[in-house]
């Protein structure tokens, strides 16, 4: 049976939906801004995924193109900015590591905060971060494991199953229990509840 | 198993990128309409987009935002010539009629400004019939009138086993002005995709767009004088997602 996901996680920024909407107006020192905020976070995961920096360069620009030729098909209601990025990040880094078949990528660390944050914002992004950090530290090993293949180095769920040498559901069921599990830490309701 | 973890399950396999097992298209579209699998579909969205922050942060080379802000600005630049060229057209238009008024002045100058005025507004409304077209594209996907050709979108292995589907049709809004529309679903959420026209002059990006969270799309674009008839890819990374080759309609449903 699934396990039940608080509603109230979703973090929406003012400002992110400001820059989309200026973006959509054809704004290019928006799409600066909203480069300046998230570069760094989507080049980590794509440079993770891919392995090589060029390629996780290459990634790069198509998510910022592809962000500029589809500001206007955004719709708040579907999630977070940061949300969208990361999904079409991923995507695209995919990609990219199945054509290409790249290094092996870079283990999970510490240190999360974002370019030209306001100090509150990386105050708060770093609290955040160190959360995220403790909600994953916290999951049994045997869920970290696939999460760390599957989410962070981009195999596909059979793939996983191959690597671990267990059953292809254990694999899906270990990976839903860890997001729902994590969700449910970051509302503050820890990570057995 | 009930429809809704099933269909949490579908949608999670999207999101991480792999191709939902069975009636993927079935069970989003019951995501979209159940309200608790909405609000978990969105709570775990948020973990999958927060996850990255676990880990180490790579500053990218500082010549990385000079390279996407400058592809950015050609591609503006494009949007500003098309858009440019587009918004000079009346105003061609009456310099045309202006010129000829005067060279034809001296022979019958009423009638022929009087022509040429009509030959202007034909032309204007051309233009904002063009306008138009655009705007209602996707009332006319849903068949206001019947297209000049159409084609089933089929997916390509491996999408072809996921329920994934797809409809595309031309329409000839006036001589040599073609629009191409096509809709599909089933496909991954999130997803870019280019849209390529192969044309008996060869092959033809027409544009990019991203799916929705269902993994469809609707899209519309002017051809650049291919005529009606031809083949339309959907690609993802080069790939070739859908394919259909657009036959004249001629009373096909």
């Amino acid at each position: 049976m699934t396990e039940g996901v608080p509603a109230g996680l979703t973090t929406l920024h003012p400002i992110d939906q400001e820059l989309l909407a200026r973006i959509a107006r054809r704004d290019e020192a928006a799409l600066a801004t909203l480069y300046d905020r998230y570069a760094g976070l989507l080049y980590s995961l794509a440079l993770r995924i891919c392995g090589e920096p060029q390629a996780a360069e290459e990634v790069l620009q198509d998510v910022f193109l592809t962000v500029w030729r589809s500001a206007d098909r955004w719709d708040p209601a579907r999630g977070s900015v940061q949300a969208w990025l990361v999904t079409i990040t991923r995507h695209r880094a995919i990609d990219h590591l199945r054509k290409k078949n790249a290094e092996p990528p870079l283990p999970l660390h510490n240190g999360a905060t974002r370019d030209e944050a306001t100090p509150d914002e990386i105050a708060e992004n770093r609290e955040l971060a160190r959360d995220l950090r403790r909600a994953i530290d916290q999951l049994p090993a045997d869920f970290r494991d696939v999460l760390e293949l599957v989410y962070f180095s981009g195999m596909t769920q059979r793939e996983a199953a191959e690597a671990l040498a267990i059953p292809y559901g254990t694999v899906k069921s270990r990976i839903r229990l860890a997001l729902e599990r994590i969700a449910r830490f970051l509302n503050g309701q820890g990570v057995d509840a | 198993m009930s429809i809704h973890e099933r269909a949490r399950d579908a949608w999670l396999q999207a999101a991480l990128g792999e191709l939902p097992e069975g009636a993927g298209a079935e069970y989003l579209r019951h995501i979209s309409e159940c309200e608790a699998c909405r609000a978990y579909v969105r709570s775990i969205e948020e973990v999958l987009g927060r996850l990255p922050e676990a880990l180490p942060q790579v500053k990218p080379p500082p010549r990385l935002r000079e390279r996407v802000l400058e592809a950015v600005a050609a591609e503006r630049s494009g949007e500003h010539t098309e858009r440019r060229g587009r918004r000079w057209l009346p105003v061609a238009a009456v310099w045309l009629a202006v010129t000829l008024g005067l060279a034809w002045g001296v022979v019958d100058q009423g009638r022929r400004l009087a022509e040429q005025e009509a030959a202007f507004h034909a032309l204007a409304d051309r233009y904002e019939r063009d306008v138009r077209w655009l705007r209602t594209a996707e009332h006319i996907l849903l068949g206001a009138r019947p297209p000049d050709s159409w084609a089933v979108l089929e997916p390509v292995t491996p999408q072809a086993a996921s329920g994934a589907a797809g409809k595309a049709v031309v329409y000839r809004a006036y001589a040599e002005v073609d629009y191409l529309l096509l809709a599909f679903d089933g496909w991954l959420p999130g997803a870019p995709f280019d849209v390529v026209w192969v044309g008996p002059e060869g092959t033809k990006l027409l544009g990019s767009g991203v799916t929705d969270e269902e993994g469809g799309a609707t899209y519309v674009e002017r051809l650049p004088g291919t005529g009606t008839t031809g083949e339309v890819e959907v690609r993802s990374d080069g790939d070739v997602v859908f394919r259909g080759k657009l036959e004249s309609y001629a009373g096909s449903p």
